[in-house]
């Protein structure tokens, strides 16, 4: 392999491996699923076209990976994270919804495609078109997800509103 | 102006968050924004989470990555054989077998085969029901196997194991001690790991790891993997634990009615 593309698939472990995470919601299986990618990548190292972006086509194997392993996992269970598991509430702790804890967990409750896109559009900065091409569908698609996200995680914010309200009025109560 | 958002306009705020409307589109939207109170609300409440979500952004790329697994991609890279981590949802056999690779690498090689025999009791409570109860598990244990601290029927350890379910993220390891062993040393640190997290018959179920010394003066370590689901804030029901050299009961003798199959 090219001691520059090398170098630049190394660079990418910790972009790679946060986009992981956004998919599968464990760090363990992050981690499985990145190796399992880069072997991919290794093996189709001549596929890659250079001049196009490496990230976007590492991300694409990562995106197939995760797929190939989640039709493994529909024949021997279902395989969650550790957050569904804790069934817990958001963090509402009356900090208007725009709190750093707070989102991530409001984004680790979104639905996978919905959140695969936001992390691609939003935190990995890839316009619609690109992130249509990693996730293979149409950037109309990954448009009205990331839309959707946002309405969810804004609702979010409107019932940590209202539970400041609450907290708020139940204060005045007892004040009196 | 605006009173209701429809979907449309969700799509046209979070769009125009995102830089992705076409110029006239923009000024349109801008002109509704700065005229209708419900939109500008709206678009504050998106606007300002995108921000916090790219700012955190930054703090998720340094987060943890595992010089292991940055040894183990190198590897794949030089393409040099790589001993590639068995998925924790995979483990028909224990990566413990390397770390207890004294004289027990037998008692290890056996759990794969265990852990295949086990897994068809799960969502009956069988094997914990028949294990907690049965003599050859609850009996001292003989040879390699030299722990300090009961494995079963030993409320300590089943609180930590509960509490580290209830805590800690899958790959996580946390330390405790135990109360005979307080002290905290190298020599009586316990760790329990959470392997993997999935949902089984209605509940969230997880797999763990424990591994404690038995010599201090070699290093020997030992530990079993267990199974449990939890059952409500905090408790953490056993489903199965598999010890090495405990024996498993014979299946023949269980009961229809104790299989729940």
């Amino acid at each position: 392999m090219d001691t520059a593309l090398r170098s630049e698939l190394a660079d990418l472990l910790p972009r790679a491996l946060r986009f992981a995470r956004s998919l599968t919601r464990d760090a363990v299986a992050a981690e499985d699923l990145v190796q399992t990618a880069y072997i991919k990548a290794v093996e189709r190292i001549e596929q890659f076209e250079p001049g196009t972006r490496l990230d976007s086509w590492l991300y694409r194997i990562i995106q197939t990976s995760w797929i190939d392993e989640k039709r493994r996992d529909q024949r021997r269970g279902n395989v969650i994270s550790f957050e569904d598991a804790r069934e817990t509430a958001l963090p509402m702790q009356n900090h208007g919804g725009t709190d750093r804890i707070f989102l991530q967990a409001a984004m680790a409750s979104l639905v996978e495609d919905q959140r695969a896109a936001m992390t691609l559009v939003l935190i990995e900065g890839y316009s619609y078109r690109e992130a249509g091409d990693i996730l293979g569908v149409p950037d109309g698609t990954v448009m009205s997800r990331v839309a959707r996200a946002r309405k969810i995680l804004a609702a979010l914010h409107d019932d940590d509103s209202n539970l400041t309200n609450m907290t708020a009025s139940s204060e005045v109560r007892h004040d009196h | 102006m605006t009173t209701e958002l429809k979907e449309q306009d969700y799509v046209l705020l979070s769009a125009y968050i995102d830089g992705e409307l076409a110029p006239t589109e923009c000024r349109k939207l801008e002109d509704r924004i700065a005229n209708c109170p419900v939109l500008t609300r709206q678009f504050n409440i998106m606007a300002g989470q995108s921000i916090v979500l790219r700012n955190q952004s930054d703090r998720l790329l340094n987060d943890r990555v595992y010089p292991e697994l940055s040894k183990s991609i190198a590897d794949i890279l030089d393409q040099k054989p790589v001993a590639k981590r068995n998925p924790a949802h995979e483990q028909t056999e224990s990566p413990l077998k390397a770390r207890a690779a004294n004289n027990n690498t037998a008692i290890w090689t056996g759990i794969g085969a265990a852990a295949a025999v086990l897994l068809a009791f799960v969502g009956g409570n069988w094997f914990n029901e028949n294990l907690t109860n049965d003599p050859v598990a609850l009996a001292p244990k003989t040879g390699t196997h030299l722990a300090s601290f009961s494995q079963i029927g030993n409320p300590v350890l089943d609180h930590e194991i509960s509490l580290t379910l209830e805590k800690t993220l899958s790959g996580d390891i946390r330390h405790v001690a135990l109360a005979q062993n307080q002290t905290r040393d190298s020599a009586s640190d316990i760790q329990i790991e959470p392997l993997r997290t999935f949902r089984q018959g209605g509940r969230f179920c997880r797999e763990y790891r424990v591994t404690f010394p038995v010599d201090a003066a070699t290093a020997t370590q030992d530990g079993f993997y267990g199974r449990a689901c939890r059952t409500g804030e905090g408790q953490w029901e056993t489903v199965y634990r598999l010890i090495p050299g405990v024996e498993l009961p014979d299946l023949e003798e269980a009961t229809p009615s104790k299989h729940k199959l």
